[in-house]
């Protein structure tokens, strides 16, 4: 982690008019995503998170990246993923008839009364777009556990961020439990097993999206570039 | 020399990469050397983009409270239901917290954004100089809690799915669901598409460049932050 450095303006606009030096000293600037204001990064300690003296936004923290916990994490959310969806979310019954839905079950309900338009839109928010978040950062990280980089990283990266306002899982989560409370009053309601491998799976793909922050994860695939040169440059 | 935008830095939306924009080192527009992503100092139309989201928004929110947004049927009874038909609903069967909830995330949040981010705009386009961190809290809470609007529509879809028994009760969807969706779609757009740097541009407070506070709990704006040591740090 990058020590602070005093600096003043002076300092700071020799050392980027300065060819050679001009990267490093870009690398330990960082300016805050809401209001941008520049600052000179700082060593915090493990578990802190540096915000801006301006308007107090996130701008980096200091967390034990640990690509294998992230990886492990990430492959049983994509397990809970596949079990939430092979089984009953939610059955009901009421006089001795009963029915029973899947998580999906909600996306063709909307499509076979005319909202397809809702449920092309749904699917993408419940199911499509969280599995392309899962799939996309084990694509990043697997790779990387072996020191390497598949092609695309940098787009699937890219996709990854911009998704995450769209993946809506925790939502669905959160309608399922309104939608029990609705019902409770006339009709029985039992929680499918689905029902508690999505509440896992929820966990589980926020945690291992948070293991690893963006920028450590790029200063590790830039290293991952430089190791492949190397072995390519010998065979040469 | 404070922000990035007036050193000729620009960082990278995606990865935070500080990049600095030169005209013979780049095409336009530039792009972040690690990951590719376009980089603009300012997000391009950003006013212009937000304020058309935000008018698609209103406009689907109309449709969104006159057509129903589900027709329950019990034993051959159709009656269709209206967003705010469903709080009232709820209310009755005195599931309070319930209809806090559905009542909250399907007409105070959408009116909220609304106000909230007609209010930004206009902010931004006059110039105000005032209160520049409240209304960057406020566009906080705009981002964070547009989405949850959704749950509504969710709802409605679970309950579609799941009461199909036969000849004692259905629940389809209807118009209303639909334009709700959109409705959540556009204000999400919206405010995505507002740029927050543009409040706080403009500000002449601050020295040249800040070190940033931590989270230990009493990290506030201003002056009074201090290291893990102790040590004042600005
Ligand atoms: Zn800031
Ligand atoms: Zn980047």
């Amino acid at each position: 982690m990058l020590g602070a450095r005093p600096s003043s303006d002076d300092s700071m606009t020799r050392r980027v008019n300065d060819g050679d030096l001009v990267e490093s000293v870009l690398s330990n600037l960082v300016a805050c995503h809401e209001c941008d204001l520049l600052h000179e990064k700082v060593a915090i300690e493990i578990g802190a998170e540096a915000r801006c003296m301006r308007c107090n936004a996130g701008l980096y923290t200091n967390q034990q990246n640990s690509i294998d916990r992230a990886v492990a994490v990430g492959l049983a959310a994509l397990i809970m993923f596949v079990v939430a969806n092979s089984f009953p979310f939610l059955q009901i019954s009421v006089s001795g008839n009963s029915q029973s839905m899947s998580i999906i079950s909600a996306v063709f309900a909307l499509s076979s009364e005319g909202q397809w338009l809702l449920a092309v839109v749904c699917f993408g928010f419940i199911l499509l777009f969280p599995l392309l978040r899962m799939v996309g950062l084990l694509y990043i990280l697997l790779p990387l556990r072996l020191h390497r980089r598949l092609p695309g990283t940098e787009l699937v990266f890219r996709g990854i961020v911009f998704l995450s306002p769209w993946s809506m899982m925790e939502i669905y989560l959160f309608g399922a439990i309104v939608a029990l409370v609705k019902l409770a009053a006339m009709a029985n309601i039992e929680l499918g097993h689905s029902f508690w491998a999505f509440a896992l799976l929820n966990v589980l793909a926020a945690v291992s999206l948070q293991m690893i922050d963006n920028h450590s994860l790029w200063e590790l695939i830039s290293e991952s570039r430089e190791g492949e040169e190397s072995p390519a440059g010998e065979l040469v | 020399m404070r922000t990035a935008a007036e050193c000729g830095l620009v960082a990278c939306p995606a990865c935070g990469t500080i990049t600095r924009l030169s005209v013979e080192r780049f095409e336009v527009p530039p792009k972040c050397q690690l990951c590719f992503a376009r980089l603009h100092s300012r997000k391009p139309m950003s006013i212009q983009k937000s304020w058309a989201w935000l008018v698609a928004g209103v406009l689907a929110y109309i449709p969104a409270n006159v057509y129903p947004i589900m027709y329950t049927t019990v034993f051959g009874n159709s009656e269709p239901n209206t967003i705010v038909g469903g709080f009232f609903v709820l209310w009755e069967m005195k599931s309070y917290p319930i209809a806090i909830v559905v009542f909250v995330a399907s007409v105070v949040v959408p009116v909220l954004k609304f106000v909230a981010v007609s209010y930004l705009l206009i902010s931004i386009q006059r110039g105000f100089k005032h209160s520049r961190y409240d209304r960057t809290r406020l566009f906080r809470l705009t981002e964070f809690i547009g989405r949850w609007s959704m749950i509504d529509v969710f709802v409605v879809a679970i309950l579609a799915a799941l009461v199909q028994i036969g000849s004692v009760a259905q629940i389809a969807p209807g118009l209303g669901a639909t334009a709700f969706g959109l409705t959540v779609i556009f204000t999400m757009l919206s405010a995505l598409a507002l740029d927050s740097r543009l409040i706080w541009d403009g500000d002449q407070d601050l020295a040249s460049v800040n070190r940033p506070g931590h989270i230990s709990g009493h990290a506030k704006r201003g002056n009074n932050l201090y290291a893990n040591d102790g040590t004042p740090l600005a």
